[in-house]
């Protein structure tokens, strides 16, 4: 039951106890008045009179002890009874005391002001302000001019011998006849009134309203319009008023009738709810519940609110459903399902009068809403499901236990098999290989079984192209599974690059490590090629070094090939790939079918069908070439030509490094020929300078010796020649000083030393330079002997008139440019001078440059670092 | 050794025939005066290994004063040719390196002695050649 119609009061005293009393009472009445006609001596037809008085109370209190069982009627079953009670008072007009006639002709008309109590409080109970006037004028009408009446009416128009009237005052026929003719008319007058405020009040009330009033007030007017017509007869005549006081009470009975009618027609509406819940149950049918309900509750204006998401309710179309506020006509009943508010009804403020209807309407209307808010949450639930499957990008297939295709949702690379076929229906052995169909059937087997997760690993093969996946197969029933297939083709290819690329790093690395090790070149060699052809997952690799003249010797082999690829074998470059990386320094490639060499022919009866090949390329030439062999059988792997590039780059480095150290060598070695070279020079110098002229000196002397007494003059001659002898050996001495260190250079330094190299030069020599006050010591000697040396070279070959010395330090390296206007031609390859000059510039990270065009001069340029790290001091090799 | 410069010596007064063979022209001047002034005759001079052995087959000194270190082939080598010419030759080889600087080349020579530039002279000679 609804809060609002709870909250309705019921009667203060109990039910029972109210009935059981009016019961009671109406049995005592009901009894007495039949006792009174029966043993009456006026009365004129008794067992009539009984029958119609016990009716018409009966009735009015049978109605309204009906209504008493109804809360919202309980007040107007009460004045229902009273009614039925009231119309008894009448009876006393038949009864043979004095007191009793004389109660029941004062009390005979009070049972209209009962009954139009009754009909202006329908259906409540209560009256309003004309209500409670009218009804104190119908009460002052039956009740003070009916005994003012009764006072002036000797009684004698009914029966002869009628007891006495004992409030008899005057015996004035005229004057009561005119009173009771008031009274008549007055309440003619309201019972007039009593029809338009009942005929007004039908009209402006609501429809349900109006279907609730109209037989009640339709039967209450006829009676009070009988009731009051009997009332102006009864004067007349006393058997016309007796006759209208029949038909009145008859017609009252409308009134009980019309209310029991309405209540039965509460049990029918009663019986609608049921169909309501029968269309209610039948969602198709509902079509509009708001409409049901009106149907069902009589109300055509009745309004559903539905929850609305942020409070608040919401109607059929959406819009705030408005709530009456102080509405005489329209209440709100919150409808609830298992205590949650699910809706609201607006409705006619009279269906409250019948709460049972109401409360069975609200309970199905409750039904219905928390169907639809399941109905809606479950599509709600069914569309973000949808939703959820739509974002996954896999195929979606159930399966049936028997590999039975229920439902599929393919993902991109399977829609094509999915038109292809239809697959609903179809068994997955019909559709897919066997060995896989067995594979997936064992797994729904387990999954069901289990309950649990099936995952299934499997190469499927797609448009000619194996594609790898994954399906997990998950219980979705008794004896069906559903399958999520996921393609990893992508994922399975990026962990085999990246396999393939830890190992191609790996093999370059173990490459590398050998490299710079002291591994000889050959060994690079071999330990690449075979490398290579391992990463590739090939099974002939060559590497060629270029000869001259058209040939290659085999430097590194993997693998089988024809008899003259073996190791150190020097081989004739025919056309093919070797010939194309040597020709164009480029990768390159070649199909043995396409070639018509010998060799390529071999090759092919070797099942060879084409060769792919990098250059080595070192200090820009192209030294070699690493080429890979592919049989018939054997696919190229991706990026070759890059990955084989990796590895020709690190030939490079390894033949780089092996010109560098052979280089190294060779300039040590010229080094140690130099310093020896110089030793010997320096011996022979001093052997047929200086000590030749010390041995003519020392024979001379002792010729002197021999002559000094004998020959005395001779003697003097020959110390003469011995002293010019002496003073050129000191001058050979001093020069052979001179040559083997400046001693100026050691002591003043780089500038002193040349300026003293140029003032003793044969030809002019212009110097500038641009040096600080010192440099470190390899750093000066080396530049001062490149300039003795190019100063000497100018002396000795060029023919030139005049040179120019520059020094300058520059950028954190000196730079040292003699430049002659002779000959030129020089080379600075073959003079051995040069080529110890270059050795020590070289191990001071130093560079030097000759350029000596024929006939335009020679310029020798020297370019050293100044801080040249790990400089060595290094023995003058000039 | 002073057995065979006294040898010298004593033939060297009796003028005998010396050729000189060193390629340095003040050390050849040193040795004809100090040679004349002890009394022997310098028949010649040479400056090379070549024109010594020639010199030798055209002149016929009994003596050579033979310089090791020469431009062409060394003293050894013109020693053996003049030996080989005629081995009665005496050849006394000099140098301005010491003895111990050739080993056994110098007996393997055929050469009568061996002197170094420094210590020549006249008394020396005599001792030497004897």
């Amino acid at each position: 039951m609804s809060a609002a119609v709870r909250a309705r009061a019921g009667p203060a005293f109990g039910l029972r106890t109210t009935s059981a009393a009016l019961s009671l009472l109406t049995a005592a009445a009901t009894s007495g008045a039949v006792y009174v006609i029966s043993v009456s001596r006026i009365a004129p037809n008794p067992v009539l009179q009984s029958v119609l008085a016990a009716l018409v109370c009966l009735t009015f209190v049978g109605s309204g002890l009906a209504a008493l069982r109804l809360r919202p009627y309980a007040n107007f079953g009460l004045l229902l009874a009273a009614v039925g009670l009231a119309s008894l008072v009448s009876v006393l007009h038949e009864a043979n005391g004095a007191a009793a006639y004389t109660i029941g002709v004062l009390g005979s008309n009070v049972v209209f002001a009962v009954l139009v109590h009754a009909l202006l409080a329908y259906p409540s109970g209560r009256l309003g302000v004309i209500g409670r006037r009218v009804l104190v004028a119908a009460y002052v009408d039956v009740i003070v001019v009916q005994a003012l009446a009764v006072i002036f009416d000797p009684l004698t128009r009914y029966h002869t011998d009628h007891p006495r009237n004992l409030v008899l005052i005057d015996s004035q026929s005229a004057l009561a006849t005119g009173l009771y003719e008031l009274e008549a008319g007055i309440a003619m007058a309201l019972s007039l009134i009593v029809v338009v405020v009942l005929t007004r009040g039908s009209r402006v009330a609501t429809p349900a309203a109006r279907r609730q009033y109209r037989p009640v007030v339709i039967g209450g007017v006829v009676a009070l319009l009988l009731f009051s017509l009997g009332l102006v007869l009864a004067p007349l005549s006393s058997k016309a008023g007796l006759l209208g006081f029949g038909l009145a009470l008859l017609a009252a009975l409308a009134l009980p009738a019309a209310f029991l009618a309405t209540l039965v027609q509460g049990r029918l509406s009663r019986g609608a709810v049921g169909e309501l819940l029968l269309e209610l149950r039948d969602p198709a049918q509902t079509g509009d519940l708001e409409e049901a309900l009106r149907r069902a509750l009589g109300d055509p204006m009745l309004r559903l609110g539905r929850p609305a998401p942020d409070g608040g309710y919401v109607d059929g179309s959406g819009a705030p459903l408005e709530l009456p506020v102080r509405s005489k006509w329209e209440v709100a009943t919150e409808i609830r399902h298992q205590d949650e508010p699910v809706g609201m009804l607006v409705h006619d403020r009279s269906l409250r009068l019948r709460p049972e209807l109401l409360d069975a309407v609200n309970a199905a209307a409750g039904f219905a809403l928390a169907n639809e808010r399941a109905l809606l949450n479950v599509g709600l639930a069914e569309q973000q499901t949808r939703a959820l499957l739509d974002a996954v990008p896999d195929t979606i297939i159930r399966y049936a236990r028997d590999g039975t295709y229920l439902d599929a949702r393919p993902d991109a690379d399977t829609a094509h098999l999915f038109r292809q076929h239809e697959f609903t229906g179809e068994n997955i052995r019909d559709v897919v290989p066997d060995e896989l169909a067995r594979t997936f059937l064992a797994g729904i087997d387990r999954a069901l079984e289990s309950g649990s997760i099936q995952v299934i690993e499997y190469e499927l093969n797609i448009h000619d192209e194996a594609h790898w996946r994954e399906a997990r197969i998950v219980p979705s029933g008794a004896d069906e599974v559903v399958s999520i297939v996921r393609d990893f083709t992508e994922k399975r290819r990026a962990d085999a690059e990246l396999r393939r690329l830890a190992e191609e790093q790996a093999a370059l690395r173990r490459v590398a490590t050998f490299v710079a090790g002291d591994a000889q070149p050959e060994q690079v060699f071999q330990i690449v090629t075979e490398e290579v052809c391992r990463l590739l997952g090939l099974r002939t690799g060559v590497l060629h070094r270029f000869e001259n003249e058209g040939t290659s010797t085999i430097v590194g082999k993997f693998g089988g090939l024809t008899a003259q690829f073996e190791l150190g074998n020097v081989v004739a470059i025919e056309e093919g790939t070797a010939l194309q990386v040597l020709r164009t320094g480029a990768p390159a490639r070649s199909d043995y079918h396409k070639l018509t060499g010998e060799g390529a022919a071999a090759l092919r009866a070797l099942g060879f069908r084409g060769s792919v090949g990098v250059p080595i390329i070192v200090a820009g030439v192209t030294w070699g070439a690493l080429v890979v062999a592919l049989r018939q059988d054997e696919v190229l792997p991706s990026e070759t030509k890059h990955r084989l590039q990796a590895f020709a780059e690190l030939v490079a480095l390894a033949v780089a490094s092996a010109q560098a150290r052979e280089e190294l060598e060779a300039s040590r070695l010229r080094i140690v020929e130099a310093s020896d070279t110089e030793r010997r020079r320096l011996e022979r110098n001093l052997h047929d300078g200086a000590q030749q002229r010390l041995v003519a000196a020392s024979v001379g002397l002792r010729l002197a010796r021999a002559k000094l007494r004998t020959s005395p003059d001779e003697a003097e001659a020959v110390l003469e020649a011995l002293s010019e002898e002496l003073a050129e050996a000191l001058t050979e001495l001093r020069e052979l000083a001179q040559g083997l260190h400046p001693a100026v250079l050691t002591e003043r330094g780089l500038g002193p030393a040349l300026e003293v190299l140029a003032a003793r030069a044969p030809v002019d020599v212009e110097l500038g330079l641009d040096l600080p006050e010192r440099l470190p010591e390899p750093v000066e000697t080396a530049a001062y002997y490149t300039v003795s040396e190019a100063l000497a070279n100018i002396v000795k070959h060029a023919g030139a008139c005049s040179a120019a010395v520059r020094v300058e330090c520059e950028e954190g390296q000196i730079v040292v440019e003699i430049v002659d206007d002779g000959l030129g031609g020089a080379d600075a390859e073959r003079g051995s001078g040069l080529r110890g000059l270059r050795d020590r510039l070289d191990a001071l990270d130093g560079e030097l440059l000759v350029e000596s065009p024929p006939g335009r001069g020679t310029v020798v340029r020297a370019e050293l670092p100044v801080r040249a790290p790990n400089v060595a001091a290094v023995e003058p090799a000039v | 050794m002073n057995a065979e410069q006294s040898q010298l010596g004593e033939q060297a007064r009796n003028g005998r025939r010396v050729l000189v063979v060193d390629d340095h022209a003040s050390f050849r001047s040193c040795a004809r005066k100090l040679l004349e002034s002890e009394g022997y005759d310098v028949v010649g001079e040479a400056a090379d290994g070549s024109s010594a052995v020639a010199l030798a087959a055209e002149l016929e000194p009994e003596y050579v004063l033979l310089d090791i270190q020469l431009p062409d082939i060394d003293g050894f080598a013109v020693a053996e040719r003049m030996l080989a010419g005629d081995p009665r030759l005496q050849i006394l080889l000099v140098s301005s390196r010491d003895r111990s600087c050739y080993g056994t080349l110098v007996e393997q020579s055929g050469a009568i002695g061996f002197v170094t530039k420094g210590d020549l002279s006249g008394v020396d000679l005599e001792r030497l050649i004897g």
